[in-house]
């Protein structure tokens, strides 16, 4: 008769306090992939936003073939370009750590960069437009993004550039 | 037979469950031991080719083409790289000056010219103990570009590949070059 039981309460018990313990000593390592998988995800966001902006002026310094920069400001933050391919033309750059913004592009066609909506994430004011007198001088824009997830609270990237290089 | 049917009835026992947890256990621990290490080469992953080294690449391969001696894309032709992160080789056009500069502002620690297949630099960086590990866990991870008949070192194709100091860590780009 105790033959045709099925489940006895020790068994299920044991059955329990394996998947119990099994779940448990998961949690952790569930939680911590969680967490890295929401790190990932705002790494992600700004990688994308990086790269979108340093395309934009990377095409113009390399294509455009950048030959002056001028208006520099004393705080670094803004800075004008003279290109000169196919035709003469300028753009300016504004970096606005206050508003989270970086503004680029023709007078006239100035488009607005906004960092992307993630909380705690901002524009560091140690951002800088450098011109290095160099060579013929060199182009240094350095952007820094700040938010508690990154290593060390920053996320930085350059966008380098000779003046007049001459082919 | 009927002792076999008797033992047929039985439920869940305490034997199984174990085998089973074992069996489940084991699948978790290999399941986890692949994936573990996934996680640690994308981390690597994040510093190679990005938008920035490509671009910094970029100009490494503009003052080559520029400034470098026939001599060294011989060296290169016949030995398959060159280490030409010493600016005194930038002979040409004044191209000393832009590579110094070059180096400067974008923290550049290593240039090499490779042949466009990466296959014996890949060979001589891995049996070489004098490069740093994450420099040749990048040589280790590109990939040989040696299935492309057409871009040869006699057709004018070569590459470089560029290490530098960004964000407290070592990024590293490479670019294809055309010596025409």
């Amino acid at each position: 008769m105790l033959n045709k039981k099925g489940i006895t309460s020790v068994e299920l018990l044991v059955c329990f306090i394996i998947v119990s313990a099994i779940i448990v000593s998961m949690y952790n390592l569930i939680l911590n992939y969680r967490n890295r998988e929401q790190i990932e995800e705002i790494n992600n966001e700004v990688i994308s936003f990086s790269n979108n902006l340093q395309e934009v002026i990377q095409n113009d310094l390399v294509m455009g073939h950048l030959v002056n920069v001028s208006n520099v400001s004393e705080d670094g933050y803004s800075a004008t370009f003279t290109f000169d391919n196919p035709d003469n033309y300028t753009t300016t750059i504004t970096i606005k750590p206050n508003e989270g913004i970086i503004s680029y592009g023709k007078s006239g066609d100035i488009i607005d960069y906004e960092i992307p909506g993630i909380a705690d994430l901002m524009l560091s004011p140690d951002s800088s437009i450098e011109y290095i007198p160099a060579d013929n001088g060199y182009l240094k824009i350095t952007i820094i993004l700040t938010h508690p997830n990154f290593e060390d609270n920053t996320y930085s990237f350059m966008i380098n550039c000779p003046v007049n290089y001459v082919y | 037979m009927k002792r076999k049917k008797m033992l047929s009835n039985n439920g869940f026992i305490l034997v199984e469950t174990l085998v089973v947890s074992v069996f489940i256990m084991g699948i978790f621990s290999l399941l986890y031991t692949n994936f573990f290490p996934l996680i640690g080469e994308y981390e690597r992953y994040k510093n190679y080719d990005t938008v920035e080294s490509t671009y910094i690449a970029h100009w490494a391969r503009m003052i080559a083409l520029k400034g470098l001696a026939d001599s060294s894309y011989t060296t290169v032709a016949n030995v398959g790289y060159l280490d030409i992160s010493d600016c005194s080789l930038y002979v040409n056009s004044n191209a000393n000056g832009s590579c110094e500069a070059f180096k400067t502002v974008n923290n550049v620690s290593k240039i090499y010219l490779t042949t466009y297949s990466t296959t014996s630099f890949k060979d001589f960086v891995k049996d070489n103990n004098d490069f740093s590990r994450s420099f040749s866990e990048y040589i280790s991870y590109l990939p040989a570009y040696s299935k492309n008949a057409v871009k040869t070192t006699e057709a004018g194709y070569y590459r470089i590949i560029v290490e530098y100091i960004s964000n407290n860590s070592y990024k590293y780009g490479n670019i294809e070059a055309f010596k025409g």
